[in-house]
């Protein structure tokens, strides 16, 4: 790989649990990368690695159980995982920031979001307490929270959910991120209140420049926000395309797999297609190409050989034996 | 949740120990890993627990003590004769005598199987009364539910040594017998000590309701009393049992507090707490009748709360 | 917050007849209330069996004679012992030993016993971790008159080290070690608690947010983490009241401490009635003052309380 100047970087990591039952290797080579002002979007389903990459990035992952084995994270050209923890720490919130998925434990309980979203102000800023306070009701102006001077000294479980979702964000936006890492933001709310949080989300990645890395196990909710996808099975990307591509023409059998799951008005009345079978148990995964045991178009070199990551026209790239067939066929 | 957490939960689906295979997940993904369950997981941590072998070979011995008094020593723990009293370790009293001049290593090993009957009996009759209490709140619900827990919460609110001294500083006495003085001190110490275990069957049986088994059952046709009695009663024993054991431990201790303050049992039944008491007047003299029954109290309790708490760590999933 | 305080006060409310009334039927459920009063085999002259009936009105219904008795505690009219000496003064003589006892077990517990377990809970599994909780354990599992007489007889009595009971000369230094012995069972559970507690709250969501904003680690723990983890560990502490006061019969037998236990306990070994029931009711009411108290604390430590 040669260096290039994205401004956030992920090449070839590994990372593997050990616990007592064995050990699991549940991120085995994941490169992607990011600039400013981009939408790029992690697919998969419960298991393949999404959130453990973004935790890595991040420097929030616990260690032990994981172990990060192999491969680099690169902010503005430099080595995360090399630099000392105290370096990292200055880079979280300030320049990566994390909006998790359920804002209800994710925020404390504890404390009032005033608090919350004004406290790394207040510590690592050196805001005065009624600065980072100001700067607080404008943070939850700026995600759409109404009434916001009144509701800074309410705690967590006083807000409906997509209004904690805006807390959550507005907290992640106060030290001016150049990335933001959403990660399943609207896994936990209503469909309704899950637009919101999408439009609000794409807005802000657009009025502040932001890089945004976007969590989802839903190919639905990103369509409209997403530049580029990248799909992730067992710890690999197996697809990762501009967003139009992915949705015309799925270069990967798992990718077509999760666009043909995905309900649609005018197929009313017709089965919906589901993925037969269960991801892999990463203590044992499965010989050859990771997919190969739910996959419609197994052959016998997929039971033995790991497939590497075709590049395809338009620079998009495919981790599939078959990927030209499953492409045009 | 993280994504290791994920699969680190499929491994443990359990939340509540219950009796093996039960609880167990179905769905593992790969079908060649050995399935196991959380007791399965439990008996292998504590066949290994030095904690576990220690204490249960402490208790084994104080139950075979209770029991055959015999085998441990053969004098007589009522003869007493004040000649011989304050006399030192000899070879026919290892421990000496005590003040009334009785031989205090068979008085120690006598001790044994009161401490050991208070503590069954009473940590029986409480568990029984935390499992009828717990069962009717959790499995009705509603009013009954709130009435039983607000009574639940005042009796978990007097402190139970004081309780115990009002209740039995007016009718404790040497002329209620044996078995009268033994009922009295455990009828109390039961009505007393109840609630924590009531509150558990009360929670595991709430959770246990709510489970599709139950939901089938019920769909059967069968009646109330046999859900609770042969599906959910099985998912909230192991917890009242680990929370028994360690009440037991507790039980033996206000006893022997009781019966050192003077307001427990009395002649002629012989126990820890009240030849501690009698020890401290001439401790100065002779240490000896002070630690050989705080020595056997001591390691008693401590065996029955290093048992339960054992199991406890053993079956909860959260300390995995 | 005044709802929730409101509400809290009406159950104590409840609470306290309650409890009263379970105290009050237990000393008089069965046999003649006199003997209940004065202890078995024990010659009353006419005098005194006039005076007790006087005082407890045994002539009356039960219901009437516990109103009485709830009239007396919230009074403050306690009666007289056996010995015709006013029951608040006995009280108000040994009422200050107790408070001293009793508030440097605290000080134990909540010092030793909170930094203890926010340590082993943040080493957990490590050296620290394992050896508290061994030492812990024994500590629960030792009865509390078990290791108060150990140390008064031996590093106490029999080495020296320290004055085996309490001395008015010496004043609050000899209560140091009664003061631990009295404290020794919670500070164990406290330290146990706090650990598991500190443990849990380290892995919650909220840590790792806090993290991700690129707080200090010692902020974290300190502010995020102490927080949380303190909420059952002063519910805990509220129910421990009611236990040290139950130890301090114990411990103030033990060293000798003139305090309310050690009155109590005098009074079971007369056999005085009225003063056991009055301590005890005394006691209990204090009790439940003091878990008013900590529900208050409890709900400023956790707002969702609060509103509920």
């Amino acid at each position: 790989m040669t260096m290039s100047n994205h401004l956030l970087e992920v090449d070839d990591l590994h990372i593997e649990f050990r616990t007592r039952d064995g050990v699991a290797r549940v991120i085995n080579g994941v490169s992607y990368h990011l600039d400013a002002g981009e939408t790029l979007a992690v697919l998969g389903e419960s298991g393949s690695g999404k959130s453990v990459t973004a935790q890595a990035i991040m420097g929030i992952l616990d260690m032990p159980p994981g172990f990060i084995t192999k491969g680099e994270i690169r902010y503005n050209g430099r080595n995360l995982l090399t630099s000392p923890e105290e370096e990292r720490r200055k880079l979280r919130g300030k320049e990566i920031a994390m909006v998790f998925q359920d804002a209800l434990s994710a925020l404390n309980p504890v404390f009032t979001v005033g608090f919350q979203i004004s406290e790394a102000l207040r510590k690592n800023d050196g805001l005065s307490k009624k600065d980072a306070y100001r700067r607080a009701v404008e943070l939850m102006e700026l995600v759409k929270i109404p009434a916001a001077k009144e509701r800074l000294h309410n705690y967590p479980h006083e807000f409906s959910g997509g209004m904690r979702q805006r807390v959550m964000i507005a907290m992640s936006l106060a030290q001016d991120p150049k990335v933001l890492i959403a990660d399943e933001p609207t896994t936990a709310l209503d469909v309704t209140v899950q637009a919101q949080i999408m439009d609000l989300l794409a807005e802000l990645r657009r009025d502040l420049n932001m890089g945004l890395i976007l969590i989802t196990h839903d190919l639905g909710v990103v369509a409209d926000v997403a530049d580029r996808i990248a799909v992730m099975y067992a710890g690999r990307i197996v697809e990762h395309a501009d967003v139009h591509d992915i949705y015309a023409k799925p270069a990967h059998p798992y990718t077509r797999g999760l666009l043909e799951s995905i309900p649609r008005l005018d197929s009313k009345g017709q089965e919906l297609a589901t993925i037969k079978g269960l991801p892999p148990n990463l203590m044992r995964p499965p010989t050859g190409c990771a997919f190969h045991p739910r996959c419609p178009m197994v052959q016998q070199v997929c039971r033995d050989v790991v497939p590497p990551l075709l590049v395809l026209d338009n620079g998009r790239t495919s981790a599939c034996h078959f990927a030209e067939e499953v492409l045009h066929g | 949740m993280s994504d290791f957490e994920t699969i680190a939960a499929s491994e443990n689906h359990a939340a509540v120990p219950g009796p093996a295979g039960s609880t167990g997940a179905p769905n593992q993904p790969d079908n060649t890993s050995k399935v196991r369950s959380l007791a399965g997981d439990a008996w292998r941590d504590l066949r290994r627990s030095p904690v576990f072998i220690i204490s249960s070979l402490v208790i084994l011995v104080m139950v075979v003590m209770a029991a055959f008094p015999g085998l441990f020593s053969s004098a007589d723990p009522h003869s007493c004769e004040l000649s011989r009293s304050m006399q030192g370790p000899s070879g026919d009293a290892i421990f000496g005598y005590n003040l009334q001049g009785c031989d205090v290593y068979a008085r120690t090993v006598h001790g044994a199987s009161t401490s050991m009957q208070v503590g069954f009996y009473s940590a029986l009759l409480a568990g029984l009364i935390a499992v009828v209490v717990g069962m009717l709140a959790g499995f009705y619900g509603g009013l009954l539910d709130a009435i039983l827990a607000r009574i639940i919460d005042i009796v978990l609110g007097i402190p139970l040594l004081l309780a115990a001294i009002v209740a039995l500083k007016a009718r404790s006495s040497s002329e209620d017998g044996y078995w009268g003085q033994l009922l009295l001190v455990v009828v109390v110490l039961s009505i007393f000590g109840w609630t924590t275990a009531a509150r558990i069957v009360r929670s595991s049986v709430i959770s246990a309701k709510n489970q599709d088994y139950v939901h089938a059952a019920r769909m059967l046709g069968a009646s109330n009393g046999r859900i609770m009695l042969k599906h959910i009663l099985p998912n909230a024993m192991a917890p009242v049992i680990v929370v028994m054991t360690i009440a037991l431990g507790a039980f033996i201790t206000a006893e022997a507090t009781l019966s050192f303050l003077g307001v427990g049992l009395k002649d002629p039944i012989i126990s820890w707490g009240k030849d501690i008491s009698e020890s401290t007047q001439r401790v100065r003299e002779s240490a000896i009748p002070l630690v050989a029954p705080s020595v056997f109290l001591s390691l008693t309790v401590l065996a029955f709360i290093m048992l339960g708490d054992a199991v406890r760590e053993a079956f909860d999933p959260r300390l995995r | 917050m005044l709802r929730y305080i409101v509400r809290r006060l009406l159950q104590m409310v409840l609470a306290f007849f309650c409890t009263t009334f379970i105290v009050y039927s237990m000393m008089f459920a069965t046999g003649d209330p006199l003997t209940s009063l004065a202890g078995e085999g024990k010659e009353l002259n006419d005098a005194v069996k006039a005076k007790l009936t006087r005082d407890f009105h045994l002539d009356e219904p039960f219901l009437v004679r516990y109103w009485y008795y709830i009239k007396g505690l919230l009074t403050f009219d306690l009666g007289d012992s056996l010995s015709q000496r006013p029951i608040a003064e006995i009280l108000g003589e040994a009422w200050s030993y107790t408070i001293q006892l009793a508030a440097i077990a605290f000080v134990f517990v909540v010092i030793l016993g909170v930094v203890g377990g926010v340590i082993a809970g943040m080493r957990r599994g490590g050296v620290f971790d394992n050896v508290t909780l061994f030492l812990t354990l024994v500590v629960i599992g030792i009865p509390s008159f078990v290791i108060g007489l150990m140390l008064s007889t031996f590093p106490g009595g029999k080495w020296g080290w320290f004055t085996p009971g309490y001395d008015a000369d010496k004043g609050i230094a000899t209560l140091i070690v009664p003061g631990f012995v009295l404290g020794a069972l919670a500070l164990a559970t406290a330290v146990r608690l706090t650990r598991t507690s500190v443990a849990e709250n380290l892995r919650s969501d909220y840590v790792r947010t806090a993290k991700a904003k690129g707080l200090k680690k010692t902020r974290i723990i300190g502010v995020h983490v102490l927080r949380n983890s303190l909420i059952p560990v002063v519910t805990f502490l509220g129910v421990e009241i009611g236990n040290l006061m139950g130890g301090a019969i114990v411990t103030e037998r033990i060293f000798n401490i003139p305090g309310v236990g050690f009155q109590l306990f005098k009074g079971i070994n007369l056999s005085d009635g009225p003063v056991v029931v009055t301590i005890v009711s005394v006691l209990v009411v204090v009790y439940l003052l003091a878990n008013l108290l900590v529900d208050i604390l409890y709900a400023v430590l956790d707002p969702r309380i609060r509103y509920s």
